[in-house]
């Protein structure tokens, strides 16, 4: 026999479960959701930007957001980087630091870089450089960099376009030197070197404005 | 309901005994370890260097050995144990396969011990409360099932057909649990979902279980053992409807924070979300309030005290946690220790406090045993200071914290160091917890062992003959 059994058995028989009363529901339950519900779609209206995918707090809709949006049709610093990554980092790497083993100069604070008007950095970048230069007082001779502007896919229009993107990247980059080229600039100095295929000397490119 | 049953309670709670041990007493335990990692997890803001040698107690294993044993150690089953009481003596049917549900039980805590060996050994998943890793929560998914199937069948075998509030909420319970326990242990662990979207399902998960699933266990007790100790009826059914039916609707939105990275609708909407489970919230109040009045009945320390304290808790945390969505205030309290005042707050004061009456006034029906009242009021007087020691220092720091974080002046150590003095305090409600949950141990294994005793005693007399089976020790 189980001796628990016949002990709680007396008193928790005469046990009896709660009950609850029928009484109606108040109204003020019903008040107070609703009165909350109508602050929340207030709120959400407020902050929550409409089930748009892009808007994070503290950025409260889309339109917020485009407030903070560089200018449409500017520089555009992340395709300048890209061109960069894809076309000059091999030799120059990432972080413009050149290459000593295989002769590459660097790009940072270069004052080939940081010259008032980016006529020479498009020359180079367009046919390319070889023989001695003199970059932050050192002089580089050993290797050559190659026409990569001239490479670079499409017709002339979209290489402009593309080499005046790199240039201005390199140059706010590596040079700090803020500016805006546009490709018909770089068509521009393109057009008065057309027909060449050498690379530009550091003697020719000193004969061109700075 | 009806006025005779068929089946006596006695006979009722006998059937919940072999499972309620096994549930109760696994709880006790892992909530007295669980404090021992929540005081090293603390202390280490004392002193960095204090286990720097000691890898089971560095901040990043005590943690989330703390957090887990608290809430898949004891809140699970502790409500679960509860639910089962509570789901078969109001439904007057006997426990189906009580052996089933203590085997469940047992691999339960067998997932558990799994779990924080994981953790321990720095296998955690790296999701906030649910750092378990893999394996041992599909040990504990399995185990749930085992236990849950057979008390539904508990459930459905009842022999009294109208159901009291309770029920809706312990079944509720019920079917919640392996509802988001399943989708985070899918969508988290098998095949994890990718990027933001894991943020989003954790927080959607820890939501879930901290204010859906602790609310729900926690109030199928507050509507029970409110009207039972104060010999009054539920004041009203329709209310607790109203309650049951708007905390499952407005929580299962909560979870994640105001300043989440997560697309702003994400978080706003689970902020509006929290603001609105105030409205069940103040409905329950004004139930225990309704309830209670007028009623002439002691608390002393016992079960009742436990629960309403617990209920008060319940508001001042929904209160905080809906004044923590105001963007004013969110922009100071989100991701300072704030929230963990909150979490501790929830936790330790509604839903232990509910937890901890329930079983006082459970274990001493199932077990024929009696439990010392002075016992179970000096675990009141430990874990109730304990609980607010903890949680009121964390809460007052956090915002101290996110005012210097919001200053550009002050440096990042000094916004730590803001929170220290607090943080001593909380350490010492830590330490009053750990106290109390030893106390619940002992309350609980103490039953336990004269329990068996009082058989071992009638099994020896009745095999001697002496005298008849005479069990009062
Ligand atoms: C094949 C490797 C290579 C690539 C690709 C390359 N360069 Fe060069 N670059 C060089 C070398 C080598 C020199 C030095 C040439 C010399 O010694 O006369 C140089 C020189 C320069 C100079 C002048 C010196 C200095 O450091 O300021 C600039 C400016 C320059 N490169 C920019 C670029 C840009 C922009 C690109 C991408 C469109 C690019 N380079 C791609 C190898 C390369």
């Amino acid at each position: 026999m189980n001796p628990d059994l016949k002990k709680t058995s007396s008193s928790s028989s005469a046990e009896t479960e709660p009950t609850a009363l029928m009484t109606p529901m108040p109204v003020w339950p019903f008040g107070l959701m609703l009165a909350l519900l109508f602050l929340g779609a207030w709120y959400f209206d407020l902050y929550g930007g409409w089930f748009k995918p892009q808007v994070y707090s503290p950025y409260t809709s889309l339109a917020h957001l485009e407030q903070f949006q560089p200018p449409k049709g500017g520089i555009d610093p992340l395709r300048g980087r890209k061109l960069y990554l894809d076309n000059c980092a091999v030799c120059h790497q990432e972080a413009g630091t050149g290459n000593p083993a295989n002769g590459c100069p660097p790009l940072v604070d270069s004052e080939w870089v940081k010259s008032p008007s980016v006529t020479r950095l498009v020359m180079i970048i367009s046919k390319g450089m070889s023989g001695p230069v003199t970059v932050n007082g050192k002089v580089w001779n050993t290797g050559v960099m190659l026409a990569v502007g001239d490479s670079l896919p499409g017709d002339e229009a979209e290489k402009s376009d593309k080499i005046a993107a790199i240039a201005d990247y390199v140059r706010y980059q590596f040079g700090k030197v803020e500016g805006e080229t546009t490709a018909a600039q770089v068509q521009a100095i393109r057009a008065t070197i057309q027909d060449r295929t050498a690379n530009f000397t550091e003697a020719e490119l000193l004969k061109v404005e700075p | 309901m009806t006025a005779t049953s068929p089946i006596s309670p006695a006979r009722i709670d006998a059937s919940c005994r072999l499972p309620l041990f096994t549930l109760f007493g696994g709880a006790a335990l892992w909530l007295v370890l669980s404090s021992v990692f929540g005081i090293a997890a603390s202390l280490t803001f004392h002193k960095p260097t204090l286990f720097a040698d000691c890898a089971i107690f560095t901040y990043g294993r005590a943690y989330p050995a703390w957090a887990n044993l608290l809430i898949y150690g004891f809140a699970i089953p502790s409500g679960l144990g509860v639910g089962l009481w509570l789901l078969a003596r109001l439904g007057r049917a006997e426990v189906a396969k009580p052996f089933l549900i203590a085997l469940g039980a047992k691999f339960w805590h067998i997932g558990v011990l799994v779990g924080v060996i994981g953790i321990l050994s720095g296998d955690t998943s790296g999701y906030e409360w649910f750092e378990l890793p893999r394996y041992a929560a599909v040990i504990l998914f399995l185990s749930f099932l085992l236990m849950a199937i057979w008390i539904f069948v508990t459930y459905s075998r009842r022999s009294v057909t109208e159901l009291y509030p309770s029920q809706w909420f312990a079944l509720a319970a019920l079917f919640w649990l392996p509802w988001i326990l399943s989708t985070a242990i899918l969508l988290l662990q098998v095949y994890p979902v990718r990027g933001v979207a894991q943020v989003a399902i954790a927080w959607w998960f820890a939501g879930n279980l901290l204010n859906v699933w602790l609310t729900l266990a926690g109030l199928a007790v507050t509507l029970y053992l409110l009207p039972k100790l104060t010999e009054r009826p539920l004041q009203s059914y329709y209310l607790a409807l109203f309650v049951f039916w708007t905390l499952l609707v407005f929580g299962a939105w909560t979870g994640i924070p105001f300043s989440s990275p997560l697309p702003a609708w994400m978080s706003m909407l689970s902020s509006v979300a929290t603001g609105l489970v105030i409205v069940p919230v103040l409905a329950l109040i004004s139930i225990v309030q309704a309830t209670t009045r007028g009623a002439r009945v002691a608390c002393g320390g016992g079960p009742l005290c436990y629960t309403k304290f617990g209920a008060w808790m319940l508001l001042v945390v929904t209160i905080l946690a809906a004044l923590a969505v105001c963007p004013k205030v969110a922009r100071v309290t989100d991701f300072t220790w704030f929230a963990q005042g909150q979490n501790a707050l929830r936790i330790y004061g509604f839903f232990a406090m509910t937890m901890f009456g329930a079983i006082y006034h459970i274990l001493p029906r199932v077990s024929g045993v009696t439990l010392s009242p002075s016992r179970v009021k000096l675990h009141f007087w430990l874990a109730m200071p304990g609980a607010l020691l903890l949680a009121l220092p964390l809460l007052g720091g956090g915002i101290l914290q996110g005012l210097k974080l919001a200053n550009a002046d002050v440096t990042f150590l000094e916004t730590v160091k803001a929170a220290m003095m607090p943080f001593r305090l909380s350490t010492l409600g830590e330490t009053l917890i750990a106290l109390g949950a030893l106390v619940f141990l002992l309350n609980i294994l103490g039953t336990i062992v004269s329990y068996y005793r009082a058989i071992a005693k009638t099994a020896y007399a009745e095999a001697t003959a002496l005298q008849p089976a005479e069990v009062k020790s």
